[in-house]
Protein backbone atom coordinates (compact mmCIF):
# COMPACT_ATOMS: atom_id res chain seq x y z
CA UNK A 1 0.00 0.00 0.00
CA UNK A 2 1.61 2.98 -0.91
CA UNK A 3 1.67 5.73 1.91
CA UNK A 4 0.13 9.45 1.30
CA UNK A 5 3.77 11.10 2.01
CA UNK A 6 5.05 8.43 -0.65
CA UNK A 7 2.41 9.13 -2.86
CA UNK A 8 2.43 12.99 -2.88
CA UNK A 9 6.16 12.23 -3.31
CA UNK A 10 5.86 10.40 -6.62
CA UNK A 11 3.42 12.71 -8.25
CA UNK A 12 5.56 15.87 -6.94
CA UNK A 13 8.66 13.81 -8.75
CA UNK A 14 6.52 12.73 -11.94
CA UNK A 15 5.62 16.39 -12.49
CA UNK A 16 8.98 17.59 -11.99
CA UNK A 17 10.27 14.73 -14.26
CA UNK A 18 7.73 16.50 -16.83
CA UNK A 19 8.42 20.25 -16.36
CA UNK A 20 12.22 19.09 -17.35
CA UNK A 21 11.09 17.74 -20.66
CA UNK A 22 8.96 20.29 -21.26
CA UNK A 23 12.08 22.82 -20.67
CA UNK A 24 14.18 21.10 -23.14
CA UNK A 25 15.40 22.54 -26.60
CA UNK A 26 12.32 21.28 -29.21
CA UNK A 27 14.58 18.74 -30.62
CA UNK A 28 15.70 17.18 -27.72
CA UNK A 29 12.14 17.57 -26.31
CA UNK A 30 10.74 15.86 -29.47
CA UNK A 31 12.74 12.82 -28.96
CA UNK A 32 12.02 12.14 -25.95
CA UNK A 33 8.23 11.99 -26.33
CA UNK A 34 8.99 10.06 -29.58
CA UNK A 35 10.45 7.59 -27.69
CA UNK A 36 9.00 7.47 -23.91
CA UNK A 37 5.64 8.52 -24.92
CA UNK A 38 5.09 7.50 -28.55
CA UNK A 39 7.53 4.04 -27.60
CA UNK A 40 8.93 4.76 -31.36
CA UNK A 41 12.25 2.69 -32.16
CA UNK A 42 14.91 4.29 -33.85
CA UNK A 43 14.31 3.17 -37.13
CA UNK A 44 10.59 4.69 -36.86
CA UNK A 45 11.53 7.87 -35.24
CA UNK A 46 14.22 8.59 -38.15
CA UNK A 47 11.27 7.85 -40.73
CA UNK A 48 9.18 9.74 -38.44
CA UNK A 49 11.48 13.03 -38.18
CA UNK A 50 13.27 12.27 -41.60
CA UNK A 51 16.63 11.90 -40.05
CA UNK A 52 19.32 9.43 -40.09
CA UNK A 53 19.19 6.58 -37.82
CA UNK A 54 22.71 7.83 -36.50
CA UNK A 55 20.79 11.31 -35.95
CA UNK A 56 18.22 9.61 -34.19
CA UNK A 57 20.69 8.07 -32.06
CA UNK A 58 22.83 11.25 -31.11
CA UNK A 59 20.09 13.31 -30.46
CA UNK A 60 18.60 10.62 -27.99
CA UNK A 61 22.09 11.10 -26.58
CA UNK A 62 22.32 14.54 -25.80
CA UNK A 63 18.39 14.91 -25.55
CA UNK A 64 18.82 12.52 -22.28
CA UNK A 65 22.36 14.49 -21.19
CA UNK A 66 20.59 17.70 -21.40
CA UNK A 67 17.58 16.03 -19.62
CA UNK A 68 19.98 15.32 -16.95
CA UNK A 69 21.61 18.77 -16.39
CA UNK A 70 17.83 19.81 -16.35
CA UNK A 71 17.19 16.83 -13.16
CA UNK A 72 20.41 17.64 -11.81
CA UNK A 73 19.09 21.32 -11.51
CA UNK A 74 16.01 20.36 -9.63
CA UNK A 75 17.52 17.39 -7.52
CA UNK A 76 16.11 14.33 -8.78
CA UNK A 77 19.04 13.09 -9.44
CA UNK A 78 22.86 13.64 -7.65
CA UNK B 1 43.17 1.52 -30.40
CA UNK B 2 41.18 4.37 -30.40
CA UNK B 3 37.95 4.79 -29.36
CA UNK B 4 34.64 3.90 -32.12
CA UNK B 5 33.97 7.42 -33.28
CA UNK B 6 29.92 6.97 -32.41
CA UNK B 7 30.52 5.14 -28.77
CA UNK B 8 29.86 8.64 -27.45
CA UNK B 9 26.42 9.13 -28.63
CA UNK B 10 25.65 5.72 -28.95
CA UNK B 11 25.42 5.47 -25.80
CA UNK B 12 21.84 6.64 -24.72
CA UNK B 13 20.44 3.84 -27.65
CA UNK B 14 23.01 1.54 -25.54
CA UNK B 15 21.07 2.36 -22.43
CA UNK B 16 17.44 2.71 -24.37
CA UNK B 17 18.22 -1.32 -25.41
CA UNK B 18 18.24 -0.11 -28.99
CA UNK B 19 21.39 -1.27 -30.26
CA UNK B 20 21.44 -4.47 -32.25
CA UNK B 21 23.50 -7.43 -30.67
CA UNK B 22 26.63 -6.68 -32.48
CA UNK B 23 26.71 -3.15 -31.55
CA UNK B 24 25.35 -3.98 -27.98
CA UNK B 25 27.98 -6.41 -27.46
CA UNK B 26 30.85 -3.88 -28.88
CA UNK B 27 29.54 -1.01 -26.89
CA UNK B 28 29.01 -3.36 -23.84
CA UNK B 29 32.68 -3.79 -24.15
CA UNK B 30 33.90 -0.29 -24.59
CA UNK B 31 31.91 1.15 -21.53
CA UNK B 32 33.23 -1.96 -19.23
CA UNK B 33 36.92 -0.62 -20.39
CA UNK B 34 36.41 3.13 -19.85
CA UNK B 35 35.89 4.40 -16.07
CA UNK B 36 34.22 7.60 -17.73
CA UNK B 37 31.54 6.00 -20.38
CA UNK B 38 30.43 3.71 -17.54
CA UNK B 39 30.17 7.17 -15.27
CA UNK B 40 28.31 8.38 -18.50
CA UNK B 41 26.11 5.01 -18.48
CA UNK B 42 25.07 5.62 -15.13
CA UNK B 43 24.16 9.32 -15.47
CA UNK B 44 21.63 8.45 -18.05
CA UNK B 45 20.17 5.03 -16.92
CA UNK B 46 18.90 7.45 -13.67
CA UNK B 47 17.75 9.65 -15.85
CA UNK B 48 15.81 6.55 -18.46
CA UNK B 49 14.49 5.60 -15.34
CA UNK B 50 12.57 8.20 -14.07
CA UNK B 51 11.71 9.22 -17.81
CA UNK B 52 10.22 5.38 -17.61
CA UNK B 53 8.92 5.71 -14.24
CA UNK B 54 6.72 9.41 -15.56
CA UNK B 55 3.53 8.18 -17.49
CA UNK B 56 0.66 10.51 -18.55
CA UNK B 57 -0.81 11.78 -15.68
CA UNK B 58 -4.52 11.36 -14.45
CA UNK B 59 -4.66 13.90 -12.20
CA UNK B 60 -6.14 18.05 -13.21
CA UNK B 61 -4.02 19.45 -15.05
CA UNK B 62 -4.39 22.78 -12.98
CA UNK B 63 -2.71 20.70 -10.36
CA UNK B 64 0.47 20.11 -12.24
CA UNK B 65 0.17 23.61 -12.95
CA UNK B 66 -0.15 25.18 -9.62
CA UNK B 67 2.37 22.85 -7.81
CA UNK B 68 5.26 23.89 -10.68
CA UNK B 69 4.06 27.33 -10.17
CA UNK B 70 5.29 27.23 -6.47
CA UNK B 71 8.34 25.50 -7.05
CA UNK B 72 8.90 28.20 -9.49
CA UNK B 73 8.27 31.17 -7.14
CA UNK B 74 10.24 29.07 -4.39
CA UNK B 75 13.68 28.62 -6.73
CA UNK B 76 14.73 31.97 -8.74
CA UNK B 77 16.59 29.92 -10.70
CA UNK B 78 14.32 28.23 -12.53
CA UNK B 79 13.45 31.72 -14.45
CA UNK B 80 16.34 31.68 -16.39
CA UNK B 81 14.90 30.75 -18.89
CA UNK B 82 17.83 28.50 -19.90
CA UNK B 83 17.36 25.91 -22.44
CA UNK B 84 19.31 23.88 -24.96
CA UNK B 85 20.52 24.83 -28.60
CA UNK B 86 17.46 25.05 -30.34
CA UNK B 87 19.79 22.87 -33.12
CA UNK B 88 19.58 20.18 -31.39
CA UNK B 89 23.37 20.10 -31.16
CA UNK B 90 25.81 19.11 -28.08
CA UNK B 91 25.99 22.27 -25.38
CA UNK B 92 29.08 24.07 -26.06
CA UNK B 93 31.22 22.87 -23.19
CA UNK B 94 31.40 26.40 -21.48
CA UNK B 95 27.50 26.32 -21.64
CA UNK B 96 27.53 22.95 -19.59
CA UNK B 97 30.12 24.69 -17.18
CA UNK B 98 28.09 27.67 -16.78
CA UNK B 99 24.80 25.27 -15.92
CA UNK B 100 27.25 23.06 -13.39
CA UNK B 101 28.14 26.10 -11.51
CA UNK B 102 24.21 27.62 -11.05
CA UNK B 103 23.37 24.19 -10.30
CA UNK B 104 21.11 23.81 -7.26
CA UNK B 105 21.76 22.33 -4.65
CA UNK B 106 19.59 19.30 -2.92
CA UNK B 107 15.92 17.95 -3.60
CA UNK B 108 14.84 21.65 -3.33
CA UNK B 109 12.59 21.12 -5.71
CA UNK B 110 11.06 18.32 -4.93
CA UNK B 111 10.27 19.02 -1.30
CA UNK B 112 8.50 22.13 -2.55
CA UNK B 113 6.91 20.30 -5.15
CA UNK B 114 5.67 18.15 -2.78
CA UNK B 115 4.63 20.47 0.06
CA UNK B 116 3.01 22.46 -2.43
CA UNK B 117 1.03 19.54 -3.98
CA UNK B 118 -0.17 18.70 -0.85
CA UNK B 119 -1.58 21.94 0.17
CA UNK B 120 -3.11 22.11 -3.11
CA UNK B 121 -4.97 18.58 -2.57
CA UNK B 122 -5.71 19.77 0.73
CA UNK B 123 -6.77 23.61 0.01
CA UNK B 124 -8.86 21.67 -3.26
CA UNK B 125 -11.10 19.73 -0.94
CA UNK B 126 -9.21 16.53 -0.80
CA UNK B 127 -9.97 13.26 -2.71
CA UNK B 128 -6.81 12.51 -4.17
CA UNK B 129 -5.67 10.35 -1.03
CA UNK B 130 -8.86 9.70 0.01
CA UNK B 131 -9.67 8.17 -3.44
CA UNK B 132 -6.22 6.29 -4.23
CA UNK B 133 -5.55 3.15 -4.44
CA UNK B 134 -2.16 2.03 -4.50
CA UNK B 135 -1.39 2.48 -8.08
CA UNK B 136 -2.56 6.32 -7.76
CA UNK B 137 -5.35 6.47 -10.61
CA UNK B 138 -8.34 7.88 -8.68
CA UNK B 139 -8.21 11.13 -8.73
CA UNK B 140 -10.29 13.78 -7.88
CA UNK B 141 -10.33 16.80 -10.43
CA UNK B 142 -10.04 20.00 -8.48
CA UNK B 143 -10.45 22.44 -11.64
CA UNK B 144 -13.00 19.87 -13.37
CA UNK B 145 -15.01 19.81 -9.97
CA UNK B 146 -15.62 24.07 -10.38
CA UNK B 147 -16.46 24.03 -13.54
CA UNK B 148 -19.85 22.82 -15.34
CA UNK B 149 -19.74 20.62 -18.34
CA UNK B 150 -18.30 17.91 -20.10
CA UNK B 151 -14.47 17.59 -20.18
CA UNK B 152 -12.97 17.83 -23.38
CA UNK B 153 -9.81 18.95 -22.63
CA UNK B 154 -7.87 19.18 -19.81
CA UNK B 155 -4.35 19.87 -20.64
CA UNK B 156 -0.94 21.75 -19.82
CA UNK B 157 0.03 23.81 -22.10
CA UNK B 158 4.23 23.97 -22.42
CA UNK B 159 6.71 26.12 -24.21
CA UNK B 160 7.41 26.49 -27.91
CA UNK B 161 10.33 28.17 -27.73
CA UNK B 162 12.59 29.65 -24.81
CA UNK B 163 9.73 31.25 -22.20
CA UNK B 164 9.83 29.63 -18.64
CA UNK B 165 6.38 28.93 -18.30
CA UNK B 166 3.12 26.57 -18.31
CA UNK B 167 -0.43 26.87 -18.39
CA UNK B 168 -3.03 24.36 -17.40
CA UNK B 169 -6.51 24.81 -19.82
CA UNK B 170 -9.45 23.02 -19.03
CA UNK B 171 -12.72 23.16 -21.64
CA UNK B 172 -15.52 21.72 -20.79
CA UNK B 173 -18.92 21.81 -23.49
CA UNK B 174 -22.47 23.02 -22.44
CA UNK B 175 -25.42 23.47 -23.95
CA UNK B 176 -24.25 27.10 -25.51
CA UNK B 177 -21.00 25.87 -26.54
CA UNK B 178 -17.11 25.47 -24.54
CA UNK B 179 -16.05 27.27 -21.65
CA UNK B 180 -12.27 27.73 -21.47
CA UNK B 181 -10.42 28.16 -18.44
CA UNK B 182 -6.68 28.88 -18.83
CA UNK B 183 -4.79 28.93 -15.38
CA UNK B 184 -1.01 30.38 -14.71
CA UNK B 185 1.20 32.27 -12.68
CA UNK B 186 4.23 31.66 -14.81
CA UNK B 187 3.35 33.60 -18.43
CA UNK B 188 5.09 36.62 -18.12
CA UNK B 189 3.41 40.17 -17.45
CA UNK B 190 2.98 41.81 -21.39
CA UNK B 191 4.19 45.26 -22.34
CA UNK B 192 1.17 47.60 -23.12
CA UNK B 193 -0.30 47.23 -26.46
CA UNK B 194 0.31 43.25 -26.46
CA UNK B 195 -1.85 40.43 -25.08
CA UNK B 196 -2.10 36.70 -25.03
CA UNK B 197 -4.50 34.94 -27.40
CA UNK B 198 -5.64 31.65 -26.88
CA UNK B 199 -6.35 29.68 -30.21
CA UNK B 200 -8.07 26.29 -30.80
CA UNK B 201 -5.66 24.98 -33.76
CA UNK B 202 -6.51 22.01 -36.26
CA UNK B 203 -4.75 19.69 -38.21
CA UNK B 204 -2.51 21.73 -41.11
CA UNK B 205 -2.21 24.93 -39.62
CA UNK B 206 0.02 27.17 -41.27
CA UNK B 207 1.03 30.94 -41.26
CA UNK B 208 -0.22 30.92 -45.39
CA UNK B 209 -3.10 28.52 -44.35
CA UNK B 210 -4.46 28.66 -40.67
CA UNK B 211 -6.51 26.37 -39.49
CA UNK B 212 -7.49 27.95 -36.18
CA UNK B 213 -9.90 29.83 -34.21
CA UNK B 214 -9.14 32.32 -31.34
CA UNK B 215 -10.86 31.55 -27.97
CA UNK B 216 -10.37 34.73 -26.27
CA UNK B 217 -7.36 36.91 -25.33
CA UNK B 218 -6.30 38.50 -22.03
CA UNK B 219 -3.74 40.63 -20.15
CA UNK B 220 -2.13 38.49 -17.19
CA UNK B 221 -2.98 40.33 -13.18
CA UNK B 222 0.34 42.68 -12.39
CA UNK B 223 1.50 39.87 -10.20
CA UNK B 224 1.83 37.41 -13.11
CA UNK B 225 -1.29 35.72 -12.41
CA UNK B 226 -3.30 34.15 -15.31
CA UNK B 227 -6.73 33.11 -14.39
CA UNK B 228 -9.05 33.46 -17.59
CA UNK B 229 -12.61 31.95 -18.57
CA UNK B 230 -14.12 32.19 -21.89
CA UNK B 231 -16.83 30.90 -24.38
CA UNK B 232 -16.02 29.87 -27.84
CA UNK B 233 -17.88 27.66 -30.21
CA UNK B 234 -15.04 25.64 -31.53
CA UNK B 235 -14.96 22.23 -31.44
CA UNK B 236 -11.98 20.27 -30.04
CA UNK B 237 -12.81 17.33 -32.54
CA UNK B 238 -11.68 19.68 -35.12
CA UNK B 239 -9.34 21.87 -33.51
CA UNK B 240 -8.04 19.60 -31.00
CA UNK B 241 -4.63 21.31 -29.83
CA UNK B 242 -4.44 24.52 -27.47
CA UNK B 243 -1.96 27.26 -28.12
CA UNK B 244 -1.24 30.66 -26.61
CA UNK B 245 0.30 33.47 -28.79
CA UNK B 246 1.51 37.17 -28.34
CA UNK B 247 -0.22 39.58 -30.55
CA UNK B 248 0.24 42.75 -30.83
CA UNK B 249 -3.06 45.14 -30.56
CA UNK B 250 -3.27 45.52 -33.87
CA UNK B 251 -7.09 44.04 -35.07
CA UNK B 252 -6.02 41.33 -36.90
CA UNK B 253 -8.30 38.31 -36.11
CA UNK B 254 -5.28 36.05 -37.54
CA UNK B 255 -2.15 35.01 -35.35
CA UNK B 256 0.76 36.88 -35.74
CA UNK B 257 3.63 35.49 -34.04
CA UNK B 258 4.89 32.46 -33.06
CA UNK B 259 3.14 30.63 -30.39
CA UNK B 260 4.26 30.60 -26.93
CA UNK B 261 2.89 28.14 -25.36
CA UNK B 262 1.19 24.86 -26.59
CA UNK B 263 -0.77 22.16 -25.30
CA UNK B 264 0.41 18.70 -24.75
CA UNK B 265 -0.95 15.51 -23.46
CA UNK B 266 -4.94 15.94 -22.91
CA UNK B 267 -7.64 13.73 -21.49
Amino acid sequence: MTQPDELVERVAREFLVRDAVAALAPKHREIIELSFDADLADGDIAARLDIPVGTVRSRTYYALSALRLQLEEQGLVA
Amino acid sequence: MPEHPDTHTDLGAYVLGRLSPVEHARMARQVSASAVAREKERELREVVTLLRQTTPSDLPAGLEARTLAAVAAAEPLAGTGETDPASGAAPAADELAGRRARRRVGPLSLRVAAAALAALIVGGGGGLLAGEDSGGGQTTATLAQAQPGVTEIDTVLVPEGKVRANAAALVTKVDSGRIIRIQSKTLPVLPKGVYYELWFVGPGDTPDKPNRISGGTWHPDPDGTTDVTFRAAADPSKLPVLEITREPGDGSPQATLPGVLRSTRSR
